[in-house]
C-alpha cells in the first residue's frame, strides 16, 4: 500500500455543539477518541449528550479519517473549544487546511475563544451553524455580525448528523482556504 | 468538603470516607502501590467512564516520567514498523510491542494513540523513542509540519482535496 498524502482539518467549537457527530458523519472509521493531556483535567470532554449532562473528566480529542481517492486521506480532528484547551490548538492547526468552527446559535458565546484564536493565528476557518432538529434560529448574517467576523469568513449552515451537510461544510472550508492560499 | 460536625457515628464514617477519596479523587487515584501488580480494574474515581481509565498505571510511568518526545512528530504522520522493529518485537515493553504490531501497516500517530487507548502525549514519547532507535520509520508527508515550516497545503493540494470531497 502506498502512503496517501494526509491533509487535516480541525473541527472546533463549544461544549456539546456536535463536533463528534460532525466527525462521525464524514469519517470512514468509527472516530477514535484520544486523551490529549498527560494528566487529567476535571472537565472538558466533549462528545455526548446535551451540555447539561456532561460529566466526564478528560481532555479528549476525536479523530476520524476519510479516504479521498487512492492518494489522499483527510483527517478530521475534533477539539474542545474552551480557551483553556488552547495548548492543543497550536499543535492541531499546524499544517491544517483550516478549521470548521461549529456553533450552536443558542450558545453563541461558547465559540468566542476558538474564533478569536483562529482569527489571530490566521488559520482559514468557516463558521458552521449546527441546526439541531433542522431548525435555523438565526440567520448566518446575524451570526457573522454577532461574532464580529471579518467579512471574508464564510458562515454556513450545516447539520452535523448528515453526511452531505457535513461534506458541504468541509467543501466550504477548502474553497475558503484556496482563496487564502 | 470537610465537614466540621463530624463527631456523630454514621455521618463520621461517611465523611471520613469522603475525605479520604476527595483529595485523591480523579487526580490522585490509588494507583501508587498497586500499579505494578495492576490486575485489578484500574483506578476508579468518582467520575471515571473514559477510555484512559483502562490504564493500569499512571501514564507517565510508561515514559519514565518524560513528557518531551525525543523527536517531533505531527499527529497525522504515519509511522511504520521497520525491520529492526520486527526483530525486537517481544523483547520490549508491552506498549512498545503493541505499537510495533499495529504499525506493521503505516498508521498515523494519533490513530496509534486512539487504538491503544493511551494518552496522546505518552504515545508521542513512546513513538519518538522507537523512531530514534530505528524501530519505527516515519512516513512524513510533504505537507507535514514536522518536515519544517508552516506546511499549509498549497492550492494544488487543496484542489485535489476538493475533487476528492466532491467524489464522495
Amino acid at each position: 500500500m502506498t502512503n496517501p498524502t494526509p491533509v487535516k482539518i480541525v473541527v472546533a467549537g463549544g461544549f456539546a455543539v456536535g463536533k463528534t457527530t460532525f466527525v462521525t458523519s464524514l469519517s470512514d472509521i468509527d472516530p477514535l477518541t484520544t486523551e490529549a493531556s498527560m494528566t487529567r483535567v476535571s472537565e472538558g470532554i466533549d462528545d455526548v449528550g446535551p451540555a447539561t449532562e456532561k460529566t466526564a473528566t478528560t481532555v479528549a480529542m476525536d479523530f476520524g479519517r476519510v479516504g479521498l481517492g487512492d492518494d489522499l486521506v483527510l483527517y478530521l480532528f475534533g477539539t474542545p473549544g474552551q480557551g483553556r484547551f488552547r495548548f492543543m490548538w497550536d499543535e492541531l492547526v499546524r499544517g491544517a487546511v483550516g478549521s470548521v468552527v461549529l456553533v450552536d446559535t443558542s450558545r453563541l458565546d461558547d465559540c468566542f475563544p476558538v474564533v478569536d484564536y483562529m482569527e489571530r493565528s490566521g488559520i482559514p476557518f468557516v463558521v458552521a451553524i449546527n441546526t439541531f432538529d433542522g431548525i435555523l434560529l438565526h440567520r448566518p448574517a446575524d451570526v457573522a455580525e454577532a461574532l464580529d467576523l471579518p467579512g471574508h469568513v464564510p458562515v454556513v449552515v450545516t447539520d452535523a448528523r448528515h453526511r452531505a451537510a457535513v461534506k458541504d461544510s468541509v467543501i466550504a472550508l477548502v474553497r475558503h482556504a484556496m482563496t487564502l492560499a | 468538603m470537610i465537614d466540621p460536625p463530624a463527631s456523630l457515628g454514621g455521618p463520621t464514617a461517611m465523611s471520613a470516607f469522603d475525605q479520604g477519596n476527595r483529595p485523591g479523587g480523579p487526580e490522585e487515584p490509588a494507583v501508587g502501590g498497586s500499579a505494578g501488580t495492576g490486575a485489578a480494574p484500574p483506578v476508579t474515581g468518582p467520575e471515571t467512564d473514559i477510555a484512559v481509565d483502562l490504564l493500569a498505571v499512571r501514564p507517565y510511568l510508561l515514559t519514565q516520567g518524560r513528557t518531551v518526545p525525543r523527536l517531533e512528530l505531527a499527529l497525522e504522520d504515519p509511522v511504520e514498523t521497520s525491520p529492526s522493529g520486527r526483530d525486537i518485537h517481544g523483547r520490549v515493553g508491552l506498549e512498545q510491542d503493541l505499537i510495533l504490531e499495529l504499525c506493521v501497516a503505516p498508521t498515523p500517530v494519533v490513530e496509534v494513540a486512539g487504538r491503544l487507548d493511551l494518552p496522546l502525549p505518552v504515545v508521542l514519547v513512546l513513538l519518538a523513542d522507537l523512531v530514534v532507535d530505528g524501530h519505527l520509520e516515519v512516513r512524513r508527508a510533504a505537507t507535514s509540519p514536522s518536515t519544517g515550516g508552516a506546511g499549509r497545503p498549497d492550492v494544488a493540494l487543496l484542489e485535489r482535496v476538493l475533487d476528492g470531497l466532491h467524489r464522495l
